[in-house]
């Protein structure tokens, strides 16, 4: 399975490369989204796959158990996830408004700080 | 985007997740939830009212405006964190009463730090979500 | 109230930061108010001289990075007093003088900010006792002066000359840490009481210390516009004359005078002081003056005297002799005292009748006449005529020349013709405009408001009872201060006004004499004005220029290579560089795969995977906006199954949640939109699509390395794990770490989120143009 999640993330990170060639402004965007998603499943692999073995102590436990998945990497691709958002909502307004400004999707055109 | 089965449906949705949202905030000491995955339902409530019927009659549903949610989320959580201070323990120190509550469990400064990061992200996925909706409205 | 002093400091800053509001609620009053501040310190200086003659100083620490040994150390002894009273005595004065000769500019509290942010930071410099504060508060002056200077900001030459003024004291306010550091260092302290109580001869021998002294220096002379960096103090005299009058004469100037006093016990100790601090002062002194032979513009012969003054001041202190530090004392005072008052009135002739040349000025007594009266007495003291401070400090610095060791007729000439200028200088300043025929100006002169003579006037006042009775000043100011700069408790300087018939005083009447026949050839000096443009154009000032806009020149080019514009050419860049660095660390390392210990495939796993897989590839081969951004819906829900799969349901919800938003958001932004524009050619689009796989496969091999080299224990998770319920209270330990172990971070995190909000909010629904119309 680990060898398979390898190739996936290996897949996102070149489609996301890709995307971030490209001179169209909302396939940036796209490959920025899709980036932080090849991120985030390598954190969670690097943490290690468990099945069925949520990180949470069991009720009468005092411990989480040994054989738990790693709590760690999920908080922080927990933050992660939500901060993604963050940065894709405010890469998105800004791409609507320089659409707005400009009327071009073109980053190239986007080159000057003054409207063409 | 107006239909009337979604308005009919939204308003039954919308009063549907806010509560299912409280549930997560309040369990997700001890199973899945949290004040993240809280707050995202609760905004998701937000923006199908305001896909059901329109982004006005959604800020009023909201009653205050994001920004002042999103401002009493930060204050709740940073106020929750000071209370460590108050009792002479470093910022953010957990402080527990013992009582056991119902759903909850214990009470403590963390679950009103949660419950910051809820309306903390309520607030800003309302902001965002409507500016960009009425911007583009605007356009039309 | 022991700490008077320091809350004076402290109340300086706090003055500063409160001055704009002030300014609102008083308009051009609020300068009064704030005045009161610096009122109160000089009350609170004047009240430390007995105190400081006794040798008793003042001292006051208080830890602040003790991690690093550096704490708020102040000490205030009599050097620090001289230069405490003077700050804040002329800061008083210009405090005023601001609110008349700037009355009603809208920004006149923006003005009193830099001002008494300045302020404070020269009063720290001064009473500073630890090397690192000393440098903070010097550094401070540095960026007030700035914005002082370029107080006109909308002047280009205004702007040019600040960043000129910040450049070459930034320079030297580097070379200053440089050399504090290692002197730190080599010493173990940064105390400068324990180091000026230290053995100077054995911390000047060690290896090393040439280096300090060279840093140093290089500080204070880049401060003090000390040749050749003397060039951006006349430049400086774009600045508003309130700034002149205090930065440039009285204050700022003088901090690099101060560094040398402060540190002269110690490295007056070494070998090269003599021969390196007194003939740059010698050179400054003469560059000084001469320049100010040839303006026509009564600011800059005000400012190039004082670069002249200047010299004057560092040639004595590196004669270093008992004498040249009580005349170098005695000098500053009175050159404080007359060049304020002086900057001053002649700030207020240009600001009423819009004239600077002194050619074309004169008669203007009966129109103004305390001005006249206080530029008259500055003028006199500074041309060292008898019952005036300039008199008594230039008699004390003719003897300190005459005393001096080597070529003592060498000095005393170049001493005696620096102050023949000084005197021709001061009569063209202080006297010409006031007397004679009057002429015609722009504006018709009156009288100023109070606010601007009243400074001048007492500073006037301050003069001539000083001079008549220099005693006073010697015992309670002079003394002290030259006493602390020697390091010698038990030292009196018995300031005279009558030394009987002596040889200085033989000197003082020629100067005066050659003065005014100097005077009388003004004119023709300046006929020949070109001359001194050439001059200044061969000067170092030249250099400056060079070296700036080679500099401006290499960053355009840098920044045309490194930075063209296209993002993709960053991003191409970045990934490429990675590749090929990790790359080549790769083959040896990447393991065979080790099926055994692997999590065994399920069949919903890797239809998963392959969903993410498609969507991924489709998201950047469809030509359809709509579809790829489904696509980009299809990747997120399919590592949200993953999260699922492999116990991490919490982030399963949020990544699932998150999501719908995503898409939401990319529907509201984008709906209105066309379909991809096709921009690139297929050649490239192949050539990114084979680097695109190389990157891919690098990742995807680092995931394999990755994996086989995880720890089996993580201490942190183990911790976390452990007592996540005995110490929080919670079963959900992902939670837990969030609100509980990490909470900083999530407070952070949902902060972060909240700017990014505001910025979306700001970006969209406060723009300018939209009729005003705000949401709520």
């Amino acid at each position: 399975m680990e060898f398979l999640l390898a190739i996936t993330i290996g897949v996102l990170y070149a489609a996301s490369f890709y995307l971030l060639l490209r001179r169209g402004v909302v396939r940036v965007v796209l490959g920025v989204a899709l980036l932080s998603q090849a991120v985030n499943l390598l954190i969670f692999t690097a943490g290690g796959l468990r099945e069925g073995a949520v990180p949470f102590i069991a009720e009468g436990g005092k411990v989480l158990g040994a054989a738990s998945a790693d709590p760690l990497p999920q908080a922080l691709i927990l933050t992660a996830i939500v901060i993604s958002f963050g940065v894709l909502a405010f890469t998105l307004a800004m791409v609507h408004r320089a659409d707005q400004a400009t009327g071009t999707d073109d980053v190239d055109d986007l080159k000057g700080t003054d409207a063409t | 985007m107006n239909s009337i089965i979604l308005a009919t449906v939204s308003r039954l949705l919308t009063g549907l997740l806010l509560v299912f949202s409280v549930f997560l905030l309040l369990r997700g000491h001890n199973l899945p939830g949290g004040g993240f995955s809280g707050g995202l339902v609760a905004a998701s409530a937000f923006v199908l009212a305001s896909f059901a019927s329109g982004f006005p009659a959604a800020r009023r549903l909201l009653v205050v405006p994001p920004r002042v949610i999103m401002g009493f989320g930060l204050v709740v959580a940073l106020v929750a964190g000071l209370a460590g201070n108050v009792a002479g323990y470093p910022f953010l120190t957990g402080l527990w009463d013992t009582t056991l509550f119902p759903v909850v469990g214990k009470l403590g400064t963390p679950l009103f730090f949660d419950v910051g990061v809820y309306f903390a992200v309520l607030g800003v996925t309302t902001l965002i979500v409507f500016s960009l909706g009425e911007d583009s409205e605007e356009e039309d | 109230m022991e700490n008077l002093p320091i809350i004076i400091l402290a109340s300086v800053f706090v003055a500063a930061f409160l001055a704009p509001a002030l300014h609102r609620v008083l308009g051009d009053r609020c300068g009064l108010v704030l005045s009161l501040v610096p009122l109160a310190g000089a009350w609170v200086y004047a009240e430390m001289v007995p105190r400081i003659m006794a040798g008793q100083p003042f001292v006051y620490r208080h830890a602040w990075v003790p991690s690093l040994g550096i704490s708020l150390d102040f000490r205030i002894d009599g050097l620090s007093l001289l230069f405490l009273l003077l700050i804040s005595v002329i800061g008083v004065f210009v405090t005023w003088y601001a609110a008349g000769y700037l009355a009603g500019k809208k920004d006149l509290g923006r003005f009193y900010l830099y001002l008494f942010g300045f302020m404070g930071s020269m009063l720290g410099v001064v009473s500073a006792d630890h090397l690192v504060l000393l440098f903070v508060f010097w550094e401070l002056t540095s960026i007030s002066s700035y914005l002082l200077i370029g107080y006109y900001h909308n002047e280009a030459k205004s702007r040019a000359a600040a960043l000129q003024a910040l450049l070459v004291t930034g320079a030297g306010g580097l070379c200053l840490l440089a050399g504090v550091i290692l002197l730190g260092r080599m010493a173990g302290t940064f105390l400068i009481s324990e180091l000026l109580a230290m053995d100077a001869a054995a911390l000047v021998a060690q290896p090393g210390f040439t280096t300090v002294l060279i840093l140093i220096l290089l500080g204070a002379f880049t401060k003090s516009a000390q040749f050749p960096f003397h060039f951006w103090l006349p430049n400086a005299m774009t600045a508003p004359a309130p700034v002149s009058a205090y930065l440039h004469s009285a204050t700022m100037v003088k901090a690099g005078v101060f560094l040398l006093a402060r540190l002269f016990p110690l490295l007056s100790a070494s070998p090269l002081w003599f021969p390196i601090v007194a003939p740059v002062g010698a050179v400054t002194m003469i560059t000084g003056v001469v320049m100010a032979l040839g303006q026509n513009d009564l600011k800059k012969i005000l400012a190039y005297t004082t670069v002249g003054v200047l010299g004057t001041l560092t040639m004595l202190l590196g004669i270093g002799t008992e004498l040249a530090v009580k005349a170098a004392m005695a000098y500053l005072l009175a050159h404080a005292i007359y060049k304020a008052a002086l900057f001053m009135t002649s700030g207020t002739i240009d600001h009423e009748t819009g004239v600077r040349d002194p050619d074309l000025l004169g008669g203007l007594r009966r129109a103004m006449p305390f001005t006249a009266a206080a530029a008259l007495v500055g003028g006199l003291s500074m041309a060292g005529v008898p019952l005036l401070l300039g008199f008594v400090s230039k008699e004390y610095f003719y003897k300190a020349l005459l005393d001096a060791q080597g070529a003592g007729v060498l000095w005393e000439v170049l001493g005696v013709g620096a102050s023949v200028v000084m005197v021709a200088a001061a009569i063209t300043a202080g006297i010409k405009p006031f007397w004679g025929k009057l002429l015609p100006t722009p504006k018709h002169a009156h009288e100023a408001p109070w606010t601007m003579w009243l400074g001048p006037v007492l500073l006037g006042v301050a003069g001539i009872k000083t001079g008549l009775f220099p005693s006073y000043a010697g015992a309670g100011l002079v003394g002290p201060a030259a006493a602390a700069v020697l390091g010698d408790g038990g030292f009196v300087a018995d300031l005279k006004l009558w030394h009987g018939w002596t040889t200085a005083l033989g000197l003082s009447a020629v100067t005066v004499l050659l003065g005014l026949g100097l005077y009388a050839l003004l004119p023709r000096i300046r006929a020949a004005r070109g001359i001194f443009g050439g001059l200044a154009r061969l000067g170092p000032e030249h250099g400056y220029d060079n070296l700036l806009s080679g500099l401006l020149a290499f960053a355009r080019w840098q920044t045309s290579v490194l930075q063209n514009g296209y993002l993709r050419n960053y991003i191409l860049t970045v990934v490429m560089f990675t590749v090929v660095l990790v790359g080549w660390m790769l083959p040896g390392v990447v393991p065979s795969p080790d099926w055994d210990t692997m999590v065994r495939p399920h069949v919903l796993t890797v239809t998963v995977c392959l969903l993410i897989m498609a969507g991924a590839i489709f998201a950047c081969l469809t030509s359809s906006r709509f579809t790829a951004i489904l696509a980009l819906g299809v990747v997120g829900v399919g590592i949200a199954m993953l999260y699922f799969m492999f116990s991490a349901p919490d982030l399963a919800m949020t990544q699932v949640l998150v999501e719908t938003l995503t898409l939401v958001l990319f529907v509201l932004a984008f709906y209105r939109l066309p379909v991809f524009g096709n921009y690139s050619k297929k050649s490239v689009k192949i050539r990114d699509a084979i680097l695109a796989a190389v990157f891919g496969t690098v990742m995807a091999m680092v995931v394999l390395v990755e994996q086989s080299s995880r720890a089996a224990d993580n201490a942190v998770s183990r911790f976390m794990g452990e007592n996540s319920l005995a110490l929080a209270n919670g079963r959900n330990v992902v939670n837990v770490i969030l609100v509980d172990f990490r909470a900083l971070d999530t407070l952070g995190e949902i902060t972060v989120l909240a700017i990014a909000a505001l910025g979306v909010f700001a970006m969209l629904r406060l723009r300018p143009g939209r009729g005003g119309k705000e949401d709520r």
